[in-house]
Order: C-alpha cells, then sequence, then structure tokens
C-alpha cells in the first residue's frame, strides 16, 4: 500500500504554478514531486518534426519534459497539415523546427526548446545524440532511421522510434547496451525509401 | 509518389512514443527495450514482438562491421528557441490578449501603476490605480487564479513592477507590453495618447 503524502512536504524544487500545472502528475504515485522533477531535469531529443514528432514534442512539454531538442531541416507545407498537428496554417513555410517550437512553448513556456535546423548527418549525428538523455526517432526515412540507431548504440542512450504506414504503425524501444536488439537486428538490410511515407 | 497514411495514426504512435519516453524517464511500468509493437488500425490490432540481438547484426552483433563511428568533424549548429519570446510568454501579455482575457470573462486584476497626472489622461477600464512608487504589495493575493496585469505609459514602469512582485513569490502577475499607449493604438483607437 502506497503511503499517501501531502503534495506540499515533497515539492521543493518546484514552483507554485509548477505545484497546479502538474496536480494531475503530483498525485500519481509513479510520477510524484520527485518524478515531476526528473521529468524537468531530463533532455530528450526529437528526429523529425512531423506527424510523429509534432505530438512527441507537444505532450512531452505539457507533461514537463524540461528540455527538447528538435532537428529538421524541412519547411512547413500545406500537405503536413493532415496530420501534423503541431504546425498551423499561419506558419506555412516556416522551417518545421521554429513553428513546432513555437507552439510548444505556447503550451508550456517553461519547457526549453533548442532547434538543430540542419540535416542529421554522420559528421554531427553523435555529438548531438550525446547532448540528450532519450532519442526519439520520428524521421520518415530509412537512412536516418540507422544513423540515429548507430548513433545512439554508440552514445549508449535508450532509442524510441516509431513509423507510420497507410493504416498501419510500428514502435520499438532500442538500448541493446541495456537488453535486446537495435534497429538493425529488425531490419538487417536497407529497404527501398520508397516504402516510407514522408 | 508519396504513400498514403491515415491522418490521425502519426497521433497514435507519437503517443505512444512519448508515453515510453516518460517511462524510461520515470522508471515506471514495464519497459519496451528490444520490444516491437505492431498496429494494425483498420483490423484494431495490437501486437508486441521481441526483438533479440542478432549474431550476424552489423552494429551490435559479434564482430560487427560497423565499428567505430565515422569521425565526427562538424560542431552542430543548436540555437536555443526564443529566450526572449519564452519570457514574454510567461511575464508578458500583448494588447490582444488582455482584449480577448478580459472579453472571455477571465479573472484579471488591472493594476496601473503610473503617476496621478497620467491616470487622469486615460485609463483602461475597471482598472485600479496603484502608482508604482507607492504601490503595496500586501494589498494583493497570490492567487494563481487571478492575473494580476500591471500596466504604465509603454511597459517599463510595469515590468520594474513585476519584476517586485516576483521576488516575493507572485507568480500570478504578467506586465501589458508596450502599456497603454499599445492598447491605444491596437485595441481603442479613440484613446488619448501622450
Amino acid at each position: 500500500m502506497f503511503q499517501k503524502i501531502p503534495i506540499e512536504d515533497l515539492s521543493q524544487g518546484l514552483s507554485a504554478t509548477e505545484v497546479k500545472r502538474y496536480s494531475r502528475h503530483l498525485s500519481l504515485s509513479e510520477v510524484g514531486p520527485e518524478g515531476q522533477q526528473k521529468l524537468k531535469k531530463s533532455k530528450v531529443l526529437i528526429v523529425g518534426a512531423g506527424g510523429l514528432g509534432c505530438p512527441v514534442g507537444l505532450y512531452l512539454a505539457a507533461a514537463g519534459i524540461g528540455q527538447l531538442g528538435i532537428i529538421d531541416h524541412d519547411v512547413v507545407e500545406i500537405s503536413n497539415l493532415q496530420r501534423q498537428i503541431g504546425h498551423f496554417e499561419k506558419n506555412l513555410g516556416l522551417p518545421k523546427t521554429k513553428s513546432l517550437a513555437k507552439t510548444i512553448t505556447s503550451i508550456n513556456p517553461q519547457s526549453r526548446v533548442e532547434l538543430i535546423s540542419d540535416k542529421l548527418q554522420h559528421n554531427n549525428a553523435l555529438q548531438i545524440v550525446q547532448k540528450y538523455d532519450v532519442i526519439v526517432d520520428c524521421s520518415d526515412n530509412f537512412p536516418t532511421r540507422y544513423l540515429v540507431n548507430d548513433a545512439a548504440f554508440f552514445a549508449n542512450k535508450p532509442l524510441v522510434t516509431a513509423s507510420v504506414h497507410k493504416f498501419q504503425g510500428q514502435l520499438a524501444v532500442f538500448w541493446p547496451k541495456s537488453k535486446g536488439g537495435c534497429y538493425r537486428c529488425l531490419y538487417p538490410v536497407t529497404l527501398p525509401e520508397s516504402i516510407a511515407p514522408t | 509518389m508519396e504513400s498514403g497514411v491515415l491522418g490521425v495514426l502519426p497521433g497514435t504512435m507519437g503517443l505512444l512514443q512519448s508515453t515510453e519516453v516518460l517511462k524510461l524517464v520515470l522508471g515506471v511500468g514495464i519497459e519496451m527495450i528490444g520490444q516491437l509493437l505492431l498496429y494494425d488500425a483498420l483490423e484494431v490490432d495490437f501486437r508486441k514482438i521481441h526483438v533479440p540481438q542478432e549474431k550476424t547484426c552489423q552494429l551490435c552483433g559479434v564482430n560487427p562491421p560497423i565499428k567505430a563511428w565515422p569521425d565526427a568533424g562538424k560542431v552542430p549548429v543548436i540555437e536555443e528557441f526564443g529566450s526572449e519570446e519564452r519570457k514574454n510568454n510567461a511575464d508578458q501579455v500583448s494588447a490582444h490578449w488582455l482584449s480577448d482575457a478580459l472579453r472571455n470573462g477571465r479573472q484579471i486584476r488591472l493594476v496601473d501603476v503610473r503617476e496621478p497626472h497620467e491616470w487622469e489622461i486615460c485609463r483602461l477600464k475597471g482598472a485600479e490605480h496603484h502608482p508604482a512608487s507607492k504601490i503595496q504589495t500586501e494589498n494583493f493575493s497570490k492567487d494563481l487564479e487571478k492575473i494580476i496585469i500591471f500596466y504604465c505609459h509603454r511597459g517599463v514602469r510595469s515590468e520594474r513592477t513585476l519584476r517586485v512582485f516576483r521576488e516575493l513569490g507572485y507568480e500570478n502577475c504578467r506586465s501589458l507590453i508596450g502599456g497603454i499607449d499599445a492598447w491605444a493604438k491596437e485595441i481603442e483607437p479613440g484613446m488619448p495618447r501622450y
């Protein structure tokens, strides 16, 4: 049985606003003030600010993840708006990183957002990945997924990867140095890029 | 030709990703490390399968061909998103925001911190007058549901007042960007400007 402790007694490190904002988290024994502070101190990298990256960024910021890195090199187009929920019509033409950051910070101004508008490549991936605690692959193509997988492996960071195709979705969590395989164990060869929806 | 995707599907999958991120950070629940979840929206089917570490994996297998990471030569450019913009979101409100909030009946205590001669020229409807030089913090509540909006002529004195209140633990206050002058320009064109 869980002991019920008044929130105020445990909430050192959270401001009065944060105690109110996250009250539904604070009353969960699995989260509580300590968990909320863990969320506040954690850094998450989101690779791709599209269909997957939008809900990931919005919800993680709302839930209180303290620092979010967003990498994307595209701009917002009208055909994105059918599913990329963090981009608004008024932001057509803006870099997706900036457009999503605007939405994120209007939901939660406390969340720190870092923008990387470069393409993720071999010569920068490891350095970027090393700065974060959890890597979320929201990219839409196989070369990027392999690259993120490899960088997360070498940096020994947990990787949460997903993809969507027509009416089907996949989700996997990889952390080979902890247990289980990696993205390359699952898909040993590069599949044709045409399979991945953009 | 780009392949299709049902508009809501990335939402479903993105939220499953977000959930796993929170679980990893909090260290709660059954971890999904080394597992693959397959979702079929038409069939309403969720299936979870184990992804074992393959001995032949090019990356994490035995004697993998991908051994060392290629030399990381380029320092990535990481730009922090609008620290200014963020501060504004937290501490300042625009005349348009204020106008909408008042119209929508939000609980707002409007506080004019200008001097008496300025108060005589023009003022916002429903405002109280507490010149910045004489304002008493104990007359204000810290109730987060009741937002205090300070305004002055152009936003400098109200910002300074806000800082004083913030120092004393008032998180429920904001400052009107551009002051009553911005309000006269953007919301109430008939208001005298000085």
